[in-house]
């Protein structure tokens, strides 16, 4: 049921993501090739699409995830979907699912442009391999983009959802569902954005590592670093790094608790 | 006799308006019980909390010894008010989409049905006019195998030849061995195949009756009492 809830979700949303993805990369290959165009005004194109085009893309992507997942539980086909014999739980996670895959999309579509306007040489293409196996990019991304994401498109579907939603006997409006969800979203980029204040501060006294070699800032002074330094240092950015993935893990529980509990208990399909 | 659907005083409110108040009353197996009453008497609202699409009331709703989630789900046919299968689908997928979820779903008799009414198969349901699209949801509900199936105003908003032809086709196609609730407020039409009738008034289940025993006490037939009971509401 889970897998045929999925196929659906994903068969709804599938026709607009495609189009915009392979409209936005339509245009970016006319651009590669337009070399028929002055050159300062293909630049400007050029600079255009990847910026303005990616951002529109990501801006479009986040109001279809938001029209997919409001028209799914709380339009007329809410009266099909939320009566179905599969769990609450289930058509919460297969919507989570499917807009997380458009995200990933998303987020290879931009480098992909970027490749099509300037391709690469194989040697950069190397590098950029050696770079996401060995480096710390593939932690990074989880970290910085994939679990930040995650909690933006759980903190999405809280507010649509507290939106429908009785609570204290009340419908709640949709004022005070975006009321309360621009706090949960300034709560909790406030917390990651302390969070990394300190992991900059703590590179700024310790240095930082690459994975590949130490680097440190012009004005520390490279006399008298010791291991035991280095250690503290390596020891404070460990624990800021798992403190900031443990506070977004426990944001995205949290709001996906609270979610799920408004789907089950509180719901009022008008 | 096997009870499919019973509710225990049931209430619901939206804010300080109590739309169902105290509501009690079964469905028993195999029986045709029709929810009559004006509109804004709290039908669709006590239909909306038997199907778990409003939460927020007190009492008990018990379906097939379920309380309202997806284990009663299984086992309910429900027809909303409004069209509810979505209208991006083609109306082969709809047959389709039905088919995965529902085991007791016959696609053989919701295709049969289709094209007896002359609905080409190949349409998004978006491209259909309004009454082909009813045509469709009404097939999709009634080509199930249900213990319960739940039509909410079925007729309300057709012209007196679309309801002979609904009314048929419910009584042609539904599980015998199932029990249909049926809310409305166009008595004539339905009255001859009701076993039971509440009358609702403002949330308040003021008759609980055999049909039949009510024509025989009160000496008029259902849609008369439904008159002369409500003549002052509108």
């Amino acid at each position: 049921m889970f897998i045929k809830q999925l196929k659906y979700d994903f068969m709804f949303s599938a026709k607009t993501f495609f189009a915009m993805f392979a409209g936005i990369l339509a245009l970016t290959f006319f651009v590669s090739i337009a070399d028929f165009l002055p050159n300062d005004m293909l630049e400007i194109m050029r600079i255009l699409i990847v910026g303005v085009g990616g951002a529109a893309v990501a801006i479009a992507s986040y109001l279809q995830i938001l029209i997919f997942y409001q028209r799914s539980f709380f339009g007329p086909e809410g009266y099909l979907m939320l009566t179905l014999p599969v769990s609450r739980g289930k058509l919460l996670a297969s919507k989570f699912i499917t807009t997380f895959v458009w995200f990933l999309f998303m987020l290879i579509l931009i480098p992909i442009m970027v490749f099509i306007i300037e391709p690469p040489t194989v040697q950069t293409v190397w590098e950029v391999i050696r770079e996401i196996v060995t480096g710390q990019f593939v932690a990074g991304l989880i970290t910085n983009m994939l679990l930040p994401a995650f909690v933006l498109i759980a903190l999405l579907f809280f507010t649509i959802t507290l939106a429908n939603s009785v609570v204290f006997g009340k419908k709640v409006h949709g004022v005070v569902a975006g009321i309360v969800s621009a706090a949960l979203h300034f709560f909790y980029i406030f917390g990651l954005a302390r969070l990394s204040q300190r992991s900059f501060a703590t590179e700024r006294i310790y240095g930082s590592h690459d994975g590949f070699e130490w680097s440190f800032y012009a004005d520390v002074p490279l006399v008298g670093i010791e291991y035991g330094r280095i250690a503290i240092g390596e020891g404070i950015r460990e624990f800021v790094d798992i403190f900031s993935i443990a506070y977004t893990v426990g944001v995205a529980i949290l709001v996906i608790a609270t979610t799920m509990h408004l789907l089950k208990k509180r719901i009022a399909l008008r | 006799m096997e009870k499919i659907l019973e509710i225990n005083n049931l209430n619901k409110s939206y804010g300080n308006f109590v739309a169902v108040k105290n509501m009690s009353f079964d469905v028993e197996k195999g029986k045709i019980v029709g929810l009559l009453g004006p509109n804004g008497s709290g039908k669709t609202t006590m239909i909306k909390t038997i199907m778990g699409l409003m939460s927020d009331y007190t009492g008990s709703v018990t379906i097939a010894g379920n309380p309202p989630g997806s284990a009663a789900n299984k086992h309910i046919a429900y027809l909303p008010d409004q069209p509810h299968v979505p209208r991006w689908l083609t109306v082969n997928q709809a047959i389709n989409f039905f088919a995965d979820f529902y085991e007791d779903f016959d696609a053989k008799r919701a295709a049969d049905m289709l094209d007896k009414m002359r609905i080409p198969r190949d349409k998004k349901l978006k491209a259909l006019s309004r009454g082909m699209q009813e045509k469709v949801n009404l097939s999709m509900v009634m080509s199930r195998r249900a213990k319960l199936y739940i039509l909410d105003e079925p007729i309300g908003a057709v012209d007196p030849a679309s309801r002979e032809f609904i009314i048929d086709t419910i009584l042609k196609n539904f599980n015998e061995e199932g029990s249909i609730l049926i809310s409305t407020h166009i008595i004539a039409d339905i009255e001859p195949v009701l076993d039971r009738a509440l009358f609702i008034r403002e949330g308040e289940l003021i008759l609980n009756d055999d049909a039949d025993k009510i024509r025989e006490e009160k000496g008029q037939s259902l849609d008369q009492l439904f008159r002369e009971v409500f003549k002052n509401v509108y």
